[in-house]
């Protein structure tokens, strides 16, 4: 197998100092360390303008089938990891199932049914979103969570006068990232996700 | 003479054999007077010399045989028989009276012969007178006596009488004779005239005969001959007329007529058989009927000719009606109308055909012509290929001859070869141990990574769970209002760390998914490795038979090549006869370029004659 010629001195150099770099650990350099500072720095020089803004919206981002969904964290109880579900018969397809948070027993809605989203299928990647007040508590099926934003209320823009019934009802608005914010207060008083029916 | 010739044939004739009738009375009455002149002097003769002398004679023949009767009446005694000899005697008696009574008669005018005639007469009236005694006498049987008296007496009166009648018999015969002599002359006399005028009337009858063949005769003659000349079609005659006034004239002058009339429909004969109808035959009178028969004939001619003249500028829309079955000229006209017809149809498909046909062969020819301009060229690429063949037959004659003693090189060569390729198989065989251990060595590396990998997943999930406390512990924060505020920045780098640890792991997972691919790599390569040194030791194993193999191989083609270089040769000798025959096709196929050509010219010209025959046929209205 002679195409070419092959320096096995080279390899053997290499080798020779992926072995040191194992056997000492992993250790950033001196200019990765200082570009991971310098970074940091300006990130928070960044938040500081941030806070500058009055009148803010926190809110915990969330996907939905890759659109941006957002619900204010004031409603928000916790989010947890959806490991196990109960399917439950008889109810509206909206209703995925019952959880067990530890030793609650809540019901999980999804909104994709609400939105005509396409389904992506459920795993254990999916959280699911706790919201709640005194009356109400339930958790909404979300494929992942991305973060807490702190959106200015400026920003918001009204949702699109296309949309009609349960979709226009539910939102608060849309930004102009994409990012759709839903109302979690109308949803929880909200008497169309309520399941009455008797079998 | 010319009021003789200027009459009627008929009073002419009249005249002429008038004429000669006249001369042959005068030569009849010249003849009978003449006949009638010697028949009288003839009778007269034998009436006035020959009868009396006749008659004396017969007188003196009774007288002398009463005389001798009656003497016998003396003789015998018998008186039968001598009644019947006075019986006779007395006949006889009788016989000379009647000739004395013609004697007389002749004798009137002579004296001297009356005188003695009278004598005569009294001497036999004596003798009679005597004899009657006589016979009374005999009667009385007194014989004796009647002799007796005879003796005496009747001797003398006979005697007498005997000189007398012979006297007078003398005299009449002397007359006699001189009367034919007078007679004779004068015959002689009357037949010399006779002649005479005979020969004269012959003359003239002549001359008038031959005055008459000339002035009928000669002129019918000639009018004969010019009828048989013109019977035999000779027109050229030429009759001299003349100013007689007779039938001869007339006939002549309408002989004349008739000459000029033939002579005239002849020209104009001659004139329609050259082809010229625009004669105008006038009939003399509508009972001409040759003229008008000319004339019909003309139109007829001149009807069919314009016919004709339509036809021929095409026109074949004429109806011809012929007259009868025997019109032939008009039958033979419809009939040929209608062939033209007929014919011009079929000359039209005939000629549309050909037209097409032409311009289809046209099309051919050229596209033919084409191919063999390509063909000659191709022949002449040929020609030089066949040459080029021939050069490397010849090269590959010594070629051969290289490679057969190249061969034998050869073998040598794979000799060596076939040692080299063991040592070749031992290297490779311990290639094969090495790759092994090289497999197995990356098996194992392998594995270590699949640890790695586990680890790297128990590292995501705390990244994930770190992620979701982040995010909660956020939410409290924010529920604290105020006071969480700096925990909520803790939070913040939770997350902040939970997504790097997230991402290196994600970084770690790919270089591990690398690594993995490149052992697998590895392996397989190994094994593809391992699995060429075993083809590669087969393959070694195979080289050195091959090569043996190879050296029989060039042995066998160093014979080869000695065979291809006979080959060769005779290959040269073939590519040359080749060569001769392309040259050959060459030559063939300018020709037959050539003869395209001509073929393209003569079915350009076929197609143009085909355009002209549609033009020409076109021109026909059927």
């Amino acid at each position: 197998m002679g195409t070419g010629r092959f320096d096995w001195d080279e390899i053997h150099r290499k080798i020779d100092a992926v072995g040191v770099a194992i056997d000492s650990g992993y250790a950033p350099t001196p200019e990765e360390r200082r570009r991971i500072l310098q970074r940091r720095a300006a990130q928070l020089a960044h938040e500081e303008e941030k806070e500058a803004v009055a009148d803010t919206l926190e809110v915990v981002e969330f996907l939905l089938a890759h659109e941006h969904y957002g619900i204010e964290s004031h409603h928000i109880r916790e989010v947890y990891p959806l490991h196990d579900y109960t399917p439950l018969p008889g109810v509206p397809a909206f209703v995925l199932g019952l959880i067990n948070v530890r030793g609650r027993i809540l019901s999980v809605v999804d909104l994709k049914k609400f939105f005509d989203l396409p389904e992506k299928g459920v795993s254990d990647l999916n959280k699911v979103i706790i919201i709640g007040n005194e009356t109400m508590e339930f958790g909404i099926l979300a494929d992942a969570i991305l973060g807490v934003r702190a959106i200015a209320v400026s920003a918001i823009g009204p949702p699109l006068p296309t949309l009609t019934g349960i979709q226009e009802e539910f939102l608060h608005g849309v930004t102009v990232e994409r990012l759709v914010i839903l109302d979690a207060a109308r949803i929880l008083a909200d008497g169309k996700i309520m399941v009455h029916q008797d079998i | 003479m010319k009021w003789f010739v200027d009459l009627a044939t008929r009073t002419k004739l009249f005249l002429s054999f008038g004429l000669m009738i006249v001369f042959m009375l005068v030569v009849i009455t010249a003849a009978y007077l003449g006949l009638t002149a010697v028949h009288r002097s003839q009778e007269s003769l034998f009436h006035d010399d020959f009868l009396p002398s006749i008659e004396l004679l017969k007188l003196r023949s009774s007288q002398n045989r009463a005389h001798a009767q009656l003497l016998e009446m003396m003789m015998t005694r018998d008186k039968a028989r001598q009644q019947e000899l006075e019986r006779d005697i007395v006949t006889r008696t009788r016989e000379v009276e009647e000739g004395l009574k013609l004697v007389a008669t002749s004798l009137q005018g002579r004296p001297r012969e009356s005188q003695q005639f009278d004598e005569l007469v009294t001497a036999l009236a004596e003798y009679r007178r005597v004899r009657d005694q006589q016979i009374a006498l005999i009667y009385e049987e007194k014989s004796i006596e009647a002799q007796n008296l005879d003796t005496t007496v009747q001797d003398k009166m006979y005697n007498l009488v005997r000189t007398i009648a012979v006297e007078l018999g003398n005299s009449a015969i002397v007359k006699a004779k001189e009367r034919v002599a007078a007679e004779n002359a004068r015959a002689k006399r009357l037949s010399r005239t006779f002649i005479g005028i005979s020969i004269l009337v012959f003359v003239l009858s002549l001359v008038i005969a031959l005055y008459l063949s000339r002035i009928i005769a000669n002129p019918l003659r000639e009018i004969t001959t010019a009828a048989q000349r013109i019977a035999s079609g000779d027109l050229e005659v030429a009759i001299r007329g003349n100013d007689r006034q007779d039938e001869v004239g007339s006939l002549t002058q309408a002989f004349a007529t008739m000459v000029r009339y033939l002579q005239e429909m002849a020209a104009i004969s001659r004139q329609i058989a050259g082809g010229d109808l625009t004669v105008a035959v006038r009939p003399v009178s509508d009972r001409d009927v040759l003229g008008n028969a000319f004339a019909d004939m003309t139109g007829y001619l001149q009807e069919m000719a314009a016919v004709s003249k339509q036809v021929s500028e095409g026109d074949l829309t004429v109806v011809v009606t012929p007259v009868s079955d025997k019109d032939i000229l008009r039958n033979a006209f419809a009939s040929m109308l209608d062939n033209f017809r007929r014919i011009n149809e079929d000359v039209c498909d005939g000629v549309n055909v050909l037209a097409s046909s032409a311009s289809e062969i046209l099309t051919s020819t050229t596209q033919i012509a084409a191919g063999m301009s390509e063909t000659a060229a191709s022949v002449t690429e040929t020609t030089a290929t066949v040459e080029q063949i021939k050069q490397m037959a010849l090269l590959s004659s010594k070629k051969s001859r290289g490679v057969s003693e190249n061969a034998q090189k050869s073998v040598h060569v794979a000799e060596q070869g076939y040692s080299t390729v063991s040592e070749t198989m031992d290297g490779i065989n311990h290639i094969k141990e090495l790759m092994e251990t090289v497999a197995e060595s990356v098996v194992m590396l392998s594995e270590q990574i699949q640890a790695i990998g586990e680890i790297i997943t128990v590292v995501t999930d705390l990244a994930q769970q770190s992620n979701l406390l982040a995010v909660n512990a956020a939410i409290e924060a924010s529920k604290a209002g105020e006071h969480g505020k700096g925990f909520a920045v803790v939070a913040q780098e939770i997350k902040s760390l939970a997504d790097q640890s997230k991402q290196a792991t994600e970084q770690v997972r790919k270089i591990l998914g690398d690594i993995q691919k490149a052992t697998g790599k590895s392996v397989l390569a190994a094994e593809q490795v391992s699995k060429a040194v075993e083809g590669g030791v087969k393959q070694t194993a195979e080289s050195g038979e091959s090569i043996r193999k190879l050296a029989e191989s060039i042995s066998e083609a160093a014979q080869a090549a000695e065979q291809i270089a006979v080959s060769s040769q005779q290959q040269l000798a073939g590519m040359e006869q080749v060569a001769i025959a392309m040259e050959n096709i060459k030559q063939a196929t300018q020709q037959n370029v050539l003869g395209t050509k001509q073929a393209e010219q003569a079915a350009h010209s076929l197609n143009e004659i085909g355009q002209k025959l549609k033009e020409m046929v076109s021109r026909f209205k059927i």
